[in-house]
């Protein structure tokens, strides 16, 4: 059940009729039953995944809490740890890396053929996943009180509207929200309104717009294209992709806010970071703090000179890249943000830590961002490319060829047409430090962008539908 | 309280704006496409008929037809006891013609004599997918939406479509505003998406005949063609010529032979006539000459000699 479907928009009709109607207690069980329901229309198969991670970690959370034995507080926490990494290892990253382990025994002269699994990768699961993980191992560092309510742990860890795609909760901040009585307010209808409308508006009128153009451009043979094609081609994916999850986790928020739930904000505007850390800080903020949280402070953050703050962010970046795909563009684009991150740290530690933070001119500014974004948009190159091949060649005609054609022209026209009005309103909810601006702001204007966004949406949907680029994660 | 009130009182006013651009869209659409005039011109041809004494001749089809024949050369080759017409929006298949013939044409008062269906790939096949919009929007009613169910038009999206299509002609015209608006505002629109067009149509056509090669499903066509039967109306097919090839299956020849009036395969019929396409599938003006020819002959041979 795609948001961008009718079948959602009628289901979620039904439950939110439903919803209103009882109380707190029923109203838990029956957004239990929806979710279940929102996941098994995909495939009701991989609902015993979920429920199994589920059980396993209620129990684990359980008894971490009650045990004083640190090595058996470990040992449980290993349990839930390997039982969830290895769902997500089998169903995500086998095949990968038998096909990988018997081509490097192939090439030291040992041919072996490892069984190849013909398995479908669960919806979700890299998220759903990492949700039920965060919980085990926050009641293992004794940030989170485990709850005995088996019924209300499931809805947190198959909550439907972050279900499939995030943003990834932690339970400090879902769980109790699901067992307290929720507060059903104005606000939240206001401000539901404009992250469904909003959301839909960047999922299927910029991101759908900027599909075709990206599929076509990929699939060309790279000798048919020109360098500025390719430059324009990768634009309009950073503008695909950001209007697609962007998009995805605003109409997630939207729907859990019309029914009194505050998910986690999962981007920032994130085209107007001026450096990778500050980057990673309004892009999917869910998983960049979750791989902080988890992964890059355990390991030593900061804490411990340059040389190993560095081996930790490329560290950290290269299993974000993993956690994206099973594939070496993913770990390529992993290491490549590592990198960057790298040397935009050695710069602040030479020039001072508010370097690229607080330009010193307006004119740095632009200047931090244009560069931040182009950096972005080669990494971007990495993520959509089918092979490590695709992305040499193109490299390659973006440095050598700058001939403008009249596809790239039209592709840059659709870029400006669909893309800077919402650029626009970013770079003022940018000014003015507030992402739900448009809630509060004046009537007239008010008026004017939900008139525009309404229109787009009408007018502007493509006929052939896109699913959602993150729910393959 | 007060911003939900606010909120609720703008959501309002954008609905009323959208509500007035509805009516503006009813009041000036014929005006957005050739097309669209066309399509509301659907009446006025039925009534035409309804009037007439002598055959009526109705060629019935998309643009294959539409740029195939060219009526003012049928008119010169026929005699005055004919009035030939034909009606052929864009983009359409067997899903938009069943409704239009069964809601203007196939009605008691009606004396349409003989129905010449053009046709290409799968646009016979039930599993061909329809514009659902469009179809509740101008072809069908929504009570119709039964039949269509039945048909196969089943999926809840596109039943969704349909609905909305029906109430909404903003909703039913929606790309045609968005190529107006693009065609003006974006350099080589409409060379670029007429490219991706032709290199996915014909494409998009074949793979639907490929994939539904092993188990079509005509029953919409066979239920037209008893309606036609009930009313006295002659059914001729054509299987229309393009550049390239398509198969007609063997259960769709058969059906066409056994049930039709006349069924004409012309799809290698035109092979020797050299340049005759503008665009590898419609033809240009020497095509039209041709074919239209071919058709005034087959109508004075076939129909006054019986």
């Amino acid at each position: 059940m795609l948001f961008n479907s009718y079948i959602f928009w009628a289901f979620f009709a039904v439950v939110m009729l439903l919803y209103f109607r009882l109380p707190h207690k029923y109203q838990n069980r029956m957004l239990l039953v929806a979710s279940y329901i929102f996941y098994g229309y995909w495939d009701y198969r991989f609902l015993s995944l979920i429920f199994i991670s589920t059980v396993v970690d209620y129990f684990v959370a359980l008894n971490i809490a009650k045990q004083d034995d640190a090595k058996l507080r470990k040992q449980l926490l290993l349990l839930s740890v390997f039982t969830n990494l290895g769902f997500l290892g089998f169903f995500k990253y086998y095949n990968f890396f038998s096909n990988e382990f018997a081509a490097m025994l192939g090439t030291m002269g040992v041919d072996v053929s490892l069984p190849v699994l013909n398995i479908i990768l669960p919806v979700g699961i890299s998220f759903y996943t990492f949700q039920t993980l965060s919980y085990t191992i926050d009641t293992y560092r004794n940030k989170v009180q485990p709850t005995d309510k088996f019924l209300d742990f499931t809805l947190y860890v198959s909550f439907f509207p972050q279900l499939v795609a995030g943003p990834i909760e932690r339970a400090s901040h879902l769980l109790p929200q699901i067992l307290q009585v929720r507060k059903l307010d104005g606000p939240a209808f206001s401000e539901g309104l404009f992250l469904v409308i909003s959301g839909l508006f960047k999922k299927v009128v910029i991101a759908d717009n900027m599909a075709p153009i990206v599929n076509t451009i990929f699939s060309k043979p790279v000798n048919e294209l020109t360098g500025f094609e390719v430059l324009v081609g990768l634009y309009a994916f950073a503008f695909q992709i950001y209007g697609d999850f962007s998009g995805y986790s605003s109409i997630a928020k939207g729907v859990a806010r019309w029914m009194g739930f505050d998910l986690m904000w999962n981007f920032r505007n994130p085209y107007f970071a001026t450096s990778p850390s500050d980057f990673w800080s309004r892009w999917h903020i869910s998983l960049s703090t979750w791989i902080r949280d988890y992964i890059y402070i355990p390991l030593g953050g900061g804490r411990l000179g340059n040389f190993l703050t560095f081996r930790n962010l490329v560290l950290t970046m290269f299993l974000g890249g993993l956690w994206h795909g099973a594939g070496w563009t993913f770990i390529v684009w992993g290491l490549f943000h590592g990198a960057i991150l790298v040397v935009y740290h050695a710069i602040e530690a030479a020039k001072g830590k508010d370097y690229f933070t607080q330009p010193t001119s307006l004119g740095r500014h632009v200047l931090y961002v244009v560069i931040l974004f182009h950096l972005t948009c080669i990494s971007w190159l990495l993520f959509r490319a089918e092979s490590m091949q695709q992305v040499v060649d193109m490299v390659y005609l973006l440095a050598t060829d700058y001939r403008i054609t009249d596809y790239s022209i039209y592709v840059l026209g659709n870029i400006l047409f669909f893309v800077i009005p919402l650029m626009f309103f970013e770079y003022i909810t940018e000014r003015k430090n507030d992402l739900l601006y448009l809630v509060s702001a004046n009537p007239a204007i008010q008026y004017v962008s939900y008139l525009y966004m309404v229109l787009m949406l009408l007018f502007f949907v493509p006929l052939q539908k896109q699913v959602f680029i993150y729910f393959q994660f | 309280m007060m911003r939900a009130k606010h909120t609720l009182f703008i959501l309002i006013a954008v609905i009323l704006t959208v509500a007035l651009l509805e009516i503006g869209i009813r009041t000036f659409e014929n005006r957005l496409s050739g097309n669209l005039n066309h399509i509301n011109q659907i009446p006025n041809i039925a009534a035409e008929y309804e009037q007439h004494q002598g055959t009526n001749i109705l060629f019935l089809g998309n643009s294959l037809i539409n740029e195939a024949v060219d009526i003012d050369q049928l008119d010169r080759q026929l005699s005055d006891d004919y009035l030939v017409k034909k009606i052929t929006p864009d983009g359409t298949s067997l899903w938009d013609w069943n409704m239009i013939l069964r809601n203007n044409l196939i009605t008691p008062d009606m004396q349409l004599d003989y129905l010449v269906i053009g046709f290409a790939w799968g646009l016979l096949n039930d599993e061909y997918r329809p514009n659902p919009s469009r179809l509740g929007g101008y072809f069908s009613g929504i009570g119709d939406g039964l039949l269509l169910f039945n048909y196969g038009m089943s999926d809840f999206a596109e039943l969704s479509e349909f609905v909305i299509g029906w109430a909404s002609k903003l909703f039913v015209n929606r790309e045609a505003v968005r190529n107006k608006i693009l065609n003006n505002l974006v350099p080589h629109y409409e060379q670029f998406v007429q490219a991706q067009n032709q290199a996915g149509a014909p494409l998009e056509a074949g793979d639907q005949t490929q994939a539904n090669q092993s188990m079509p499903d005509y029953r919409m066509l066979n239920d037209l063609i008893d309606q036609l039967d009930q009313r006295g109306i002659k059914l001729i097919m054509i299987a229309m010529p393009i550049e390239g090839a398509y198969s007609v299956n063997q259960k769709l020849q058969e059906t066409l032979q056994t049930r039709a009036y006349l069924y004409k395969d012309y799809r290698e019929h035109f092979r020797s006539f050299g340049a005759i396409y503008k665009d590898g599938v419609h033809f240009n003006q020497k095509g039209r000459e041709q074919f239209t020819a071919t058709l005034g002959t087959l109508i004075n041979q076939e129909l006054s000699g019986q």
